[in-house]
């Protein structure tokens, strides 16, 4: 007999999880929460090849102009969100680099695990790109709390490095 | 509410089932909690607490912090319970695989025969040793956090970094098992009430190479195995560790650890027909199919 504290809630296993995605924060609870009352002006991201070039060199990582979305505060600040993706994980997080291009908050939006033939879906890829999720596709919407494989967060850290590296190039001599 | 933070390598998740309008505090103070423990614990920090112990030669006394004393000191007691097969010091060969940067030049030995205190926060270095803390500081994290989150007056929530989970209060937490060759599935569920839960497996892939980052602390022999041991335990940081020598140790003296620490464990495995899961009040074996 179990102790009465660990109950084995499913030994019929081995179902497939297609997907699942975790949304922590909206994009407006992200502003609210990581850029408060700060006047928050989009950008249009205007940016040459060499520029991009350089980033992706810095960051290790590719540069996807269409994943971006910037934000300037009137102190200065800039509210940026933005997405990488390892093997089977798709992430969107938001961080606030002051006009010094220091890391000043981060917070992750949505995190999403698809395997198979769901990542190589145009439908699947173009959710991301518009921000919105569509209810036809399979997505698990239950409570998801996984002990397993660690997933690594070095995808997240040279996202970092590559946005970093464009405040440097780009957003600090915007006027 | 649910928050999560690139942490301790992986990914750190919160969720505070309590209705709090400082839930954003409590988040903040929390991750922040975490954050301090990853930077003194950190391999790859080199101004870790960690890296200056590594860095340090035979003969020296350190002074050093309660995290830092509260991981070491539980590392040696689980060294000596599974006889140095959990060993903290297998940090050169994890060197030596990659799985760990190369760091620092020193040989693998014994922590047990490599360190001793003095008193409560201070250490002499009896031999030079490099010591990774991979295998215990994530559920060390967890139960700070926890015990934090307590603090705050938080009734219901659960941590979670990496796979290495703890649940707090009343409502029971439904956990899924990753399957340990198919991580794309689900390999059983558990409902976690005040308990801790960590799953270790042998299998990871690190730049197209199999890694294991299962060693064993005596002979130096990794690991590999398509299994993964989940451990479920009051704490995480026992968890954690405890789900390091599962598979490691022979079936008496794993039996007889579980004992003395009134932990359970859960093997998956898998083998070419059939998949089994087994529990340690019997460790016997029940086809799932």
């Amino acid at each position: 007999m179990l102790p009465a504290l660990i109950t084995v809630a499913s030994e019929q296993s081995f179902f497939i999880e297609k997907s699942f995605a975790i949304t922590y924060l909206t994009l407006e609870e992200a502003q609210a929460t990581l850029a408060p009352n700060a006047n928050l002006q989009k950008i249009d991201l205007a940016i040459s090849e060499e520029k991009i070039e350089q980033i992706e060199d810095y960051s290790g990582i590719s540069f996807n102009k269409e994943g971006l979305q910037i934000w300037r505060a009137s102190s200065g600040n800039f509210f940026i969100v933005d997405n990488v993706r390892g093997k089977h994980e798709y992430i969107t997080y938001a961080v606030v680099l002051n006009s010094l291009g220091a890391l000043q908050g981060l917070e992750i939006l949505e995190y999403r695990e698809a395997y198979g033939d769901e990542v190589r879906r145009e439908a699947w890829r173009d959710q991301f790109k518009q921000k919105k999720i569509d209810n036809n596709l399979e997505l698990n919407e239950n409570i998801i709390n996984i002990s397993g494989a660690t997933i690594s967060c070095s995808q997240i850290t040279k996202g970092i490095r590559r946005l970093l590296s464009l405040h440097n190039l780009v957003l600090k001599n915007l006027s | 509410m649910r928050r999560s933070r690139p942490l301790l390598g992986t990914f750190v998740d919160i969720s505070i089932e309590d209705d709090l309008l400082e839930a954003n505090s409590i988040f903040q103070i929390v991750f922040g909690r975490i954050e301090d423990i990853s930077n003194k614990l950190s391999f790859h920090n080199p101004a870790s607490e960690l890296s200056i112990f590594n860095s340090s030669e035979k003969s020296e006394c350190l002074t050093i912090s309660e995290d830092f004393a509260v991981v070491l000191k539980t590392s040696l007691e689980i060294s000596a319970h599974t006889g140095g097969v959990f060993n903290p010091a297998i940090a050169p060969i994890l060197q030596a695989h990659g799985t760990l940067p190369k760091l620092f030049q020193t040989e693998f030995k014994s922590v047990n025969e490599s360190v001793r205190f003095i008193d409560n926060f201070k250490i002499e270095i009896l031999n030079s040793v490099c010591l990774d803390f991979g295998g215990i500081a994530k559920g060390y994290a967890v139960d700070q956090a926890c015990f934090l989150l307590k603090k705050f007056g938080v009734k219901n929530a659960l941590v979670n970094a990496g796979g290495d989970i703890r649940a707090i209060g009343d409502k029971a937490q439904k956990i899924q098992i990753r399957h340990p060759v198919h991580p794309e599935k689900i390999a059983f569920t558990l409902n976690l009430k005040e308990k801790s839960i960590a799953t270790s497996l042998c299998r990871n892939s690190f730049r197209g190479q199999l890694n294991s980052s299962i060693v064993n602390g005596v002979s130096g022999e990794p690991c590999y195995n398509n299994e993964s041991v989940t451990i479920v335990h009051n704490s995480c940081m026992i968890a954690d560790a405890l789900s390091k020598v599962a598979f490691l140790l022979p079936k008496m003296q794993l039996e007889t650890l579980l004992e003395i620490y009134n932990a359970t464990l859960f093997v998956t495995e898998t083998s070419v027909e059939k998949s089994y899961l087994s529990r340690s009040s019997t460790l016997c074996q029940a086809p799932l199919d």
